[in-house]
């Protein structure tokens, strides 16, 4: 069976085989559940295109992968992306803090916005990060990036507060484990009664399978909930 | 809405046989949201939310999906909605399997030497 997953993702289902296969631009990405598997496409593969083969897979767009065989870890890391960015905006030697977003600090919009600072793109940069590993920032950047039309002082200051995070979690590695369970658990979550200007609220949710989150998001709904029971039946 | 996706993507690809046997769980740390999707009553508070919302009544009664109370101190996709403090956002975060610190080197040299 061959489904099409999305864009130039390719899963392929036998009855104890799975094989998953990626493509970005000219180089594939093989997933598989035996080791035959992988050499049967890839001989496949190799009769159509013209190919390299790269062995073991250690690093994808930044995405560093490292297995334990011994322990039955798989983990990935963007320690390097991280630094690069922490450079890029000025902050490699900053002292590092332990959470991304003071508690309690409320945004407000301000009337103009600063084109001094780049905003934008340490808004941005994080983000890279947040879809793929970091999912301690995804509610942070998510609020953040409201205001990239509309920044001031107030919202230089958070983002500099979440690259001080960043600092102090350079290493920060998603940890697979073996071990651990093979069902998928999933966590949702409201905090009704959300952002204080349009009463708008947040929903955020998370899939955890063999010990690490393997799904996330975080959300700013469009509409308004009249209860927290209404809210969290709205986050499913 | 993201249950919908699970639920399409689970169900159909037949990956859920891969992965585990039976329903997937989620945990909701409102008991409220979870007896409502059980038994869907009339209520003035309850009829204004939208029928697209009402996706995971079929999700539950066809056994796509189970839900699960929890309470909100181990509820680990809090981090997601709000800003927590240092020790319960690193608790959930963890939980999340995000390891911050190093292997310390005496657990590294135990696991070379296989002891």
């Amino acid at each position: 069976m061959r489904t099409e997953l999305g864009d130039q993702q390719y899963l392929l289902m036998d009855d104890s085989e799975i094989i998953i296969l990626l493509v970005y631009v000219d180089d594939f990405f093989l997933v598989a559940s035996s080791l035959e598997a992988i050499y049967k496409i890839k001989d496949a593969l190799d009769k159509r295109f013209e190919m390299n083969d790269l062995v073991e897979a250690k690093v994808l767009l930044g995405l560093h992968i490292r297995r334990d065989k011994v322990l039955g870890t798989l983990k990935l890391s963007q320690g390097k992306y991280a630094a690069h960015v922490l450079k890029r905006f000025g902050m490699a030697e900053c002292n590092p803090i332990g959470t991304p977003l003071g508690v309690g600090m409320q945004l407000i919009k301000a009337d103009e916005s600063d084109e001094a600072l780049p905003y934008c793109e340490a808004v941005g940069s994080p983000m890279y990060l947040m879809v793929r590993t970091r999912l301690d920032l995804a509610f942070t950047i998510g609020k953040l990036i409201r205001f990239v039309s509309c920044y001031g002082k107030e919202h230089w200051a958070a983002i500099k507060r979440v690259l001080r995070f960043g600092k102090g979690s350079v290493v920060t590695k998603l940890v697979f484990d073996k071990n651990s369970s093979y069902v998928v658990q999933g966590f949702s979550c409201a905090d009704w009664p959300g952002h204080h200007e349009t009463r708008r609220f947040t929903t955020g949710f998370t899939f955890i399978l063999g010990g690490a989150a393997v799904s996330w998001g975080s959300k700013l709904q469009k509409t308004v909930a009249l209860s927290t029971t209404a809210a969290a039946y709205m986050a499913l | 809405m993201r249950l919908k996706k699970l639920v399409q993507c689970v169900a159909s690809q037949g990956l859920r046989k891969a992965i585990s046997g039976g329903p997937s769980n989620i945990k909701v740390d409102n008991s409220g949201c979870i007896e409502f999707s059980k038994n869907p009553v009339e209520h003035k508070r309850s009829k204004h939310i939208d029928i697209r919302y009402h996706f995971v009544r079929e999700a539950i009664t066809t056994d796509k999906v189970t839900l699960e109370h929890c309470a909100t101190a181990h509820m680990v996709a809090d981090p997601m909605t709000m800003e927590l403090g240092k020790a319960n956002h690193d608790k959930h975060v963890e939980a999340m399997g995000l390891r911050c610190k190093a292997e310390p080197p005496r657990q590294q040299a135990r696991r070379k030497f296989g002891l």
